[in-house]
Protein backbone atom coordinates (compact mmCIF):
# COMPACT_ATOMS: atom_id res chain seq x y z
CA UNK A 1 0.00 0.00 0.00
CA UNK A 2 1.44 3.57 -0.61
CA UNK A 3 2.39 5.39 2.37
CA UNK A 4 0.53 8.54 0.68
CA UNK A 5 -2.70 6.57 0.76
CA UNK A 6 -2.15 5.76 4.19
CA UNK A 7 -1.71 9.41 5.56
CA UNK A 8 -4.67 10.34 3.35
CA UNK A 9 -6.65 7.44 4.90
CA UNK A 10 -5.40 8.29 8.20
CA UNK A 11 -6.43 11.84 8.00
CA UNK A 12 -9.98 10.96 6.32
CA UNK A 13 -10.59 9.01 9.50
CA UNK A 14 -9.07 11.71 11.61
CA UNK A 15 -11.19 14.48 9.94
CA UNK A 16 -14.49 12.37 10.66
CA UNK A 17 -13.12 11.56 14.17
CA UNK A 18 -12.90 15.71 15.00
CA UNK A 19 -15.96 15.85 13.41
CA UNK A 20 -17.77 13.16 15.45
CA UNK A 21 -15.86 14.67 18.97
CA UNK A 22 -18.03 18.13 18.63
CA UNK A 23 -21.48 16.26 17.61
CA UNK A 24 -22.42 15.15 20.79
CA UNK A 25 -25.91 14.87 21.81
CA UNK A 26 -27.32 15.95 25.32
CA UNK A 27 -30.14 13.46 26.78
CA UNK A 28 -33.44 14.41 26.03
CA UNK A 29 -35.38 17.39 28.09
CA UNK A 30 -32.26 19.25 29.00
CA UNK A 31 -33.50 22.40 27.75
CA UNK A 32 -36.43 21.93 30.63
CA UNK A 33 -34.10 20.48 32.70
CA UNK A 34 -31.90 23.76 32.65
CA UNK A 35 -35.45 26.05 32.99
CA UNK A 36 -36.88 24.33 35.66
CA UNK A 37 -33.16 24.59 37.36
CA UNK A 38 -33.28 28.02 36.89
CA UNK A 39 -36.94 28.79 37.92
CA UNK A 40 -36.42 26.85 41.35
CA UNK A 41 -33.15 29.37 41.46
CA UNK A 42 -35.72 32.27 40.79
CA UNK A 43 -38.40 30.86 43.58
CA UNK A 44 -35.34 30.62 46.23
CA UNK A 45 -33.94 34.24 45.34
CA UNK A 46 -37.04 35.77 44.59
CA UNK A 47 -38.01 36.54 48.27
CA UNK A 48 -34.61 37.99 48.92
CA UNK A 49 -34.94 40.29 45.78
CA UNK A 50 -38.89 41.54 46.75
CA UNK A 51 -37.42 42.39 50.65
CA UNK A 52 -34.52 44.55 49.33
CA UNK A 53 -37.01 45.87 46.78
CA UNK A 54 -39.37 46.75 49.93
CA UNK A 55 -36.44 48.30 51.75
CA UNK A 56 -34.85 50.40 49.03
CA UNK A 57 -38.45 51.35 48.34
CA UNK A 58 -39.05 52.74 51.95
CA UNK A 59 -36.13 53.85 52.32
CA UNK A 60 -36.76 55.94 49.05
CA UNK A 61 -39.41 57.59 50.09
CA UNK A 62 -38.25 58.13 53.74
CA UNK A 63 -35.64 60.30 52.12
CA UNK A 64 -37.82 62.50 49.57
CA UNK A 65 -40.35 62.94 52.67
CA UNK A 66 -37.08 64.10 54.78
CA UNK A 67 -35.70 66.23 51.91
CA UNK A 68 -39.34 67.83 51.71
CA UNK A 69 -39.76 68.30 55.33
CA UNK A 70 -36.48 69.35 56.19
CA UNK A 71 -36.09 71.54 52.69
CA UNK A 72 -39.59 73.53 54.04
CA UNK A 73 -38.16 73.95 57.53
CA UNK A 74 -34.68 75.74 55.94
CA UNK A 75 -36.42 78.47 53.88
CA UNK A 76 -35.97 81.38 55.94
CA UNK A 77 -38.98 83.94 56.78
CA UNK A 78 -38.64 87.20 55.00
CA UNK A 79 -40.27 90.33 56.60
CA UNK A 80 -43.51 91.18 54.83
CA UNK A 81 -42.83 93.93 51.84
CA UNK A 82 -44.51 96.85 53.91
CA UNK A 83 -40.74 97.26 55.76
CA UNK A 84 -39.20 98.58 52.78
CA UNK A 85 -39.14 102.28 52.12
CA UNK A 86 -38.30 104.08 49.14
CA UNK A 87 -34.87 105.48 50.68
CA UNK A 88 -31.46 104.19 49.49
CA UNK A 89 -31.03 101.10 52.30
CA UNK A 90 -27.43 99.13 52.77
CA UNK A 91 -28.77 96.50 51.27
CA UNK A 92 -29.04 98.85 47.59
CA UNK A 93 -25.88 100.30 48.23
CA UNK A 94 -24.71 96.50 47.83
CA UNK A 95 -27.06 96.02 44.76
CA UNK A 96 -25.05 99.28 42.98
CA UNK A 97 -21.89 98.34 43.85
CA UNK A 98 -21.96 95.10 42.29
CA UNK A 99 -20.65 94.42 38.45
CA UNK A 100 -23.01 94.01 36.05
CA UNK A 101 -24.20 90.16 36.13
CA UNK A 102 -24.20 88.07 32.69
CA UNK A 103 -27.97 86.76 31.93
CA UNK A 104 -26.19 83.03 32.59
CA UNK A 105 -25.17 84.07 36.17
CA UNK A 106 -28.60 85.37 36.91
CA UNK A 107 -29.83 84.04 40.12
CA UNK A 108 -32.56 81.54 39.80
CA UNK A 109 -33.57 80.97 42.96
CA UNK A 110 -37.20 80.40 43.88
CA UNK A 111 -38.75 83.46 44.53
CA UNK A 112 -39.94 84.35 48.17
CA UNK A 113 -43.08 82.53 48.76
CA UNK A 114 -46.08 85.27 49.19
CA UNK A 115 -47.25 86.71 52.62
CA UNK A 116 -49.97 84.25 53.79
CA UNK A 117 -53.41 85.00 53.53
CA UNK A 118 -55.45 85.36 55.53
CA UNK A 119 -58.91 83.34 56.15
CA UNK A 120 -61.58 85.18 54.60
CA UNK A 121 -64.73 84.99 57.74
CA UNK A 122 -68.07 86.32 57.16
CA UNK A 123 -68.64 89.82 58.98
CA UNK A 124 -71.85 89.68 60.74
CA UNK A 125 -71.76 93.09 61.55
CA UNK A 126 -72.60 94.47 58.56
CA UNK A 127 -74.53 91.69 57.14
CA UNK A 128 -77.17 92.89 54.49
CA UNK A 129 -79.69 90.77 55.95
CA UNK A 130 -80.23 92.65 58.92
CA UNK A 131 -80.28 96.28 58.30
CA UNK A 132 -83.86 97.53 56.76
CA UNK A 133 -84.14 98.52 53.26
CA UNK A 134 -84.48 102.22 53.13
CA UNK A 135 -86.29 103.91 50.34
CA UNK A 136 -84.31 107.32 49.99
CA UNK A 137 -80.58 107.44 49.95
CA UNK A 138 -78.85 108.95 52.16
CA UNK A 139 -81.75 108.12 54.74
CA UNK A 140 -83.50 111.36 55.64
CA UNK A 141 -82.79 112.95 59.29
CA UNK A 142 -84.41 115.83 61.16
CA UNK A 143 -82.88 119.17 60.44
CA UNK A 144 -80.67 121.07 62.65
CA UNK A 145 -80.64 124.82 63.78
CA UNK A 146 -79.10 126.12 60.90
CA UNK A 147 -81.17 124.32 58.46
CA UNK A 148 -84.43 125.15 60.32
CA UNK A 149 -83.82 128.81 60.08
CA UNK A 150 -82.78 128.36 56.49
CA UNK A 151 -85.82 127.33 56.01
CA UNK A 152 -87.77 129.99 57.90
CA UNK A 153 -86.12 132.60 56.22
CA UNK A 154 -86.91 131.21 52.42
CA UNK A 155 -90.46 131.33 53.68
CA UNK A 156 -90.21 134.85 54.85
CA UNK A 157 -87.91 136.57 52.15
CA UNK A 158 -88.59 134.09 49.18
CA UNK A 159 -87.05 136.87 46.40
CA UNK A 160 -84.47 137.94 48.44
CA UNK A 161 -83.54 134.34 49.46
CA UNK A 162 -83.09 133.94 45.37
CA UNK A 163 -81.19 136.24 44.48
CA UNK A 164 -78.42 134.94 47.64
CA UNK A 165 -78.91 131.59 46.05
CA UNK A 166 -78.21 132.75 42.69
CA UNK A 167 -75.46 134.84 43.67
CA UNK A 168 -73.55 132.13 45.36
CA UNK A 169 -74.21 130.06 41.85
CA UNK A 170 -72.26 132.34 39.66
CA UNK A 171 -69.57 132.61 42.85
CA UNK A 172 -69.46 128.88 42.75
CA UNK A 173 -68.92 128.77 39.22
CA UNK A 174 -66.71 131.37 38.57
CA UNK A 175 -63.69 129.77 41.88
CA UNK A 176 -64.99 126.44 39.46
CA UNK A 177 -63.78 127.98 36.05
CA UNK A 178 -60.63 129.75 37.98
CA UNK A 179 -59.77 126.24 39.22
CA UNK A 180 -60.31 124.65 35.91
CA UNK A 181 -58.11 126.78 33.99
CA UNK A 182 -54.20 125.79 33.33
CA UNK A 183 -52.00 127.17 36.20
CA UNK A 184 -49.36 129.68 34.87
CA UNK A 185 -45.35 128.42 34.81
CA UNK A 186 -44.13 131.15 37.53
CA UNK A 187 -47.75 131.56 39.13
CA UNK A 188 -45.43 130.47 42.40
CA UNK A 189 -42.79 132.86 42.43
CA UNK A 190 -45.27 135.72 41.05
CA UNK A 191 -47.43 134.95 43.88
CA UNK A 192 -44.64 135.02 46.52
CA UNK A 193 -43.88 138.90 44.51
CA UNK A 194 -47.00 139.85 45.18
CA UNK A 195 -47.23 139.14 48.41
CA UNK A 196 -43.85 140.43 49.08
CA UNK B 1 -45.95 57.73 45.41
CA UNK B 2 -46.83 57.72 41.81
CA UNK B 3 -43.44 58.01 40.30
CA UNK B 4 -42.60 55.08 42.66
CA UNK B 5 -45.40 53.19 41.66
CA UNK B 6 -44.23 53.67 37.90
CA UNK B 7 -40.90 53.08 38.83
CA UNK B 8 -41.51 49.82 40.57
CA UNK B 9 -43.85 48.46 37.48
CA UNK B 10 -41.04 49.58 34.90
CA UNK B 11 -38.75 47.41 36.82
CA UNK B 12 -40.77 44.77 37.17
CA UNK B 13 -41.37 44.89 33.27
CA UNK B 14 -37.24 45.13 33.01
CA UNK B 15 -37.28 41.54 35.11
CA UNK B 16 -39.87 39.79 33.41
CA UNK B 17 -38.00 40.84 29.70
CA UNK B 18 -34.73 39.98 31.39
CA UNK B 19 -36.30 36.58 32.51
CA UNK B 20 -37.39 35.92 28.55
CA UNK B 21 -34.47 36.71 27.20
CA UNK B 22 -32.81 34.04 29.31
CA UNK B 23 -35.60 31.49 28.76
CA UNK B 24 -34.70 32.14 24.94
CA UNK B 25 -30.92 31.85 25.41
CA UNK B 26 -31.71 28.58 27.10
CA UNK B 27 -33.58 27.14 24.40
CA UNK B 28 -31.36 28.33 21.39
CA UNK B 29 -27.82 27.69 22.76
CA UNK B 30 -28.70 25.01 25.62
CA UNK B 31 -26.97 22.85 23.54
CA UNK B 32 -24.10 24.32 22.35
CA UNK B 33 -22.86 24.94 26.10
CA UNK B 34 -23.40 21.32 26.51
CA UNK B 35 -21.14 20.28 23.75
CA UNK B 36 -18.63 22.90 24.73
CA UNK B 37 -18.79 21.44 28.41
CA UNK B 38 -18.74 17.58 27.14
CA UNK B 39 -15.45 18.71 24.48
CA UNK B 40 -13.34 19.46 27.99
CA UNK B 41 -15.23 17.14 30.32
CA UNK B 42 -15.56 14.33 28.16
CA UNK B 43 -18.49 12.89 30.33
CA UNK B 44 -22.21 13.50 29.77
CA UNK B 45 -23.11 13.93 33.74
CA UNK B 46 -20.35 16.30 34.29
CA UNK B 47 -21.38 17.83 30.64
CA UNK B 48 -24.80 18.49 31.92
CA UNK B 49 -23.87 19.49 35.35
CA UNK B 50 -21.97 22.22 33.84
CA UNK B 51 -24.31 23.76 31.30
CA UNK B 52 -26.81 24.03 34.70
CA UNK B 53 -24.03 25.65 35.98
CA UNK B 54 -23.10 28.21 33.37
CA UNK B 55 -26.58 28.74 33.20
CA UNK B 56 -27.27 29.85 36.59
CA UNK B 57 -24.19 31.76 36.84
CA UNK B 58 -25.53 33.37 33.53
CA UNK B 59 -28.91 34.10 36.07
CA UNK B 60 -26.96 35.84 38.45
CA UNK B 61 -25.67 38.08 35.70
CA UNK B 62 -28.55 38.73 33.97
CA UNK B 63 -28.44 42.34 33.47
CA UNK B 64 -25.12 41.95 32.09
CA UNK B 65 -26.50 39.35 29.88
CA UNK B 66 -29.27 41.58 28.39
CA UNK B 67 -26.84 44.15 27.77
CA UNK B 68 -23.84 41.96 25.76
CA UNK B 69 -23.72 42.16 22.00
CA UNK B 70 -22.97 38.65 21.28
CA UNK B 71 -24.87 36.37 23.75
CA UNK B 72 -23.95 33.08 21.33
CA UNK B 73 -20.05 34.37 21.85
CA UNK B 74 -20.63 35.11 25.84
CA UNK B 75 -22.64 32.21 26.98
CA UNK B 76 -19.47 30.02 25.25
CA UNK B 77 -16.95 31.90 27.41
CA UNK B 78 -18.64 30.81 30.22
CA UNK B 79 -19.54 27.64 29.52
CA UNK B 80 -15.63 26.99 28.46
CA UNK B 81 -14.83 28.48 31.94
CA UNK B 82 -16.88 26.67 33.98
CA UNK B 83 -16.06 23.48 32.19
CA UNK B 84 -12.24 24.48 32.74
CA UNK B 85 -12.82 24.67 36.46
CA UNK B 86 -15.18 21.54 36.75
CA UNK B 87 -12.27 19.33 34.92
CA UNK B 88 -9.64 20.61 37.40
CA UNK B 89 -12.02 19.64 40.16
CA UNK B 90 -12.98 16.51 38.61
CA UNK B 91 -8.66 15.78 38.37
CA UNK B 92 -8.26 17.15 41.91
CA UNK B 93 -10.56 14.79 43.19
CA UNK B 94 -9.16 11.43 41.37
CA UNK B 95 -12.49 11.05 39.61
CA UNK B 96 -11.71 8.64 36.56
CA UNK B 97 -13.12 10.28 33.59
CA UNK B 98 -15.14 7.48 31.68
CA UNK B 99 -16.31 7.38 27.85
CA UNK B 100 -19.88 6.59 27.54
CA UNK B 101 -20.58 2.80 27.32
CA UNK B 102 -21.10 1.77 23.66
CA UNK B 103 -23.71 -0.74 22.64
CA UNK B 104 -22.52 -3.81 21.18
CA UNK B 105 -24.42 -5.22 17.82
CA UNK B 106 -25.02 -8.84 17.44
CA UNK B 107 -23.27 -10.04 14.42
CA UNK B 108 -19.08 -11.01 14.89
CA UNK B 109 -18.08 -8.75 11.79
CA UNK B 110 -20.01 -5.82 13.10
CA UNK B 111 -18.63 -6.40 17.00
CA UNK B 112 -15.11 -6.45 15.33
CA UNK B 113 -15.52 -2.89 13.27
CA UNK B 114 -17.32 -0.97 16.17
CA UNK B 115 -14.66 -2.36 18.38
CA UNK B 116 -11.72 -1.10 16.42
CA UNK B 117 -13.74 1.90 16.07
CA UNK B 118 -13.99 2.51 19.85
CA UNK B 119 -10.28 1.48 20.72
CA UNK B 120 -9.19 4.53 17.79
CA UNK B 121 -11.75 6.60 19.25
CA UNK B 122 -10.29 6.37 23.16
CA UNK B 123 -7.04 6.66 21.08
CA UNK B 124 -7.97 9.91 19.97
CA UNK B 125 -9.32 11.12 23.18
CA UNK B 126 -6.30 10.40 24.83
CA UNK B 127 -3.90 11.98 22.13
CA UNK B 128 -6.24 15.05 22.21
CA UNK B 129 -6.21 14.99 26.10
CA UNK B 130 -2.14 14.84 25.64
CA UNK B 131 -1.72 18.01 23.84
CA UNK B 132 -0.67 20.95 24.91
CA UNK B 133 -3.69 23.24 26.51
CA UNK B 134 -2.71 26.14 24.31
CA UNK B 135 -3.13 23.67 20.75
CA UNK B 136 -5.70 21.35 22.49
CA UNK B 137 -8.16 24.28 23.03
CA UNK B 138 -8.86 25.48 20.03
CA UNK B 139 -9.02 22.28 18.38
CA UNK B 140 -11.31 21.31 20.68
CA UNK B 141 -13.83 24.26 20.47
CA UNK B 142 -12.77 23.89 16.47
CA UNK B 143 -14.28 20.80 16.21
CA UNK B 144 -18.27 22.14 17.19
CA UNK B 145 -19.94 23.16 14.08
CA UNK B 146 -22.10 25.93 16.01
CA UNK B 147 -19.58 28.62 16.66
CA UNK B 148 -17.06 30.12 14.14
CA UNK B 149 -13.38 30.63 14.49
CA UNK B 150 -13.89 34.22 15.29
CA UNK B 151 -16.03 33.18 18.15
CA UNK B 152 -13.62 30.83 19.32
CA UNK B 153 -11.08 33.25 19.18
CA UNK B 154 -13.68 35.39 21.64
CA UNK B 155 -13.82 32.51 24.01
CA UNK B 156 -10.41 31.96 24.03
CA UNK B 157 -9.32 35.51 24.21
CA UNK B 158 -6.84 35.03 21.45
CA UNK B 159 -6.94 35.86 17.93
CA UNK B 160 -8.49 34.20 14.73
CA UNK B 161 -5.92 33.47 12.51
CA UNK B 162 -4.05 31.98 16.04
CA UNK B 163 -6.84 29.82 16.92
CA UNK B 164 -6.80 28.36 13.20
CA UNK B 165 -2.93 28.22 13.06
CA UNK B 166 -3.00 26.22 16.41
CA UNK B 167 -5.78 24.14 15.28
CA UNK B 168 -3.80 23.28 12.42
CA UNK B 169 -0.77 22.19 14.54
CA UNK B 170 -2.78 20.21 16.97
CA UNK B 171 -4.45 18.24 14.00
CA UNK B 172 -0.65 17.55 12.50
CA UNK B 173 0.57 16.57 16.14
CA UNK B 174 -2.87 13.77 15.94
CA UNK B 175 -2.04 13.09 12.81
CA UNK B 176 1.48 12.58 13.24
CA UNK B 177 0.56 10.23 16.23
CA UNK B 178 -1.88 8.42 14.65
CA UNK B 179 0.44 7.28 11.99
CA UNK B 180 3.23 6.28 14.09
CA UNK B 181 0.25 3.89 16.60
CA UNK B 182 -2.08 2.62 14.34
CA UNK B 183 -0.42 3.24 10.62
CA UNK B 184 -2.75 3.11 7.46
CA UNK B 185 -5.82 1.07 7.88
CA UNK B 186 -5.83 -2.08 6.53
Amino acid sequence: MDPRDGEREVEQWLDAALGQYGRVEPRMGLESRVLANLQSERNRIAPKRRRWWAVGTVAVAAAIVAAVWFGEGSIPRIPPRTVETSTVTHRDNARVSRPPIHPSQVDRRPQEPPPPRLAKRPNHDFAPGKTPKLEQFPSPSPMNEQEKMLARYVQEFPQRAALVARAQTELQKRDEREMAAPWPKNAESTSSDQRE
Amino acid sequence: MTAIATMASEVLALAQAEEDLLEAAVREHSRLVYRIAYSVLRDHADAEDATQETFLRVLRYEKKFARVDNPKAWLARIAWRVAVEWRRQVVRAGTKMEQAGVELPSTGAEVERVLLEQERSALLDRLIAALPEQLRDPLVLSTLEEISPREVAMVLGISEAAVRSRAYRARQILKDKLMEKIGPRK
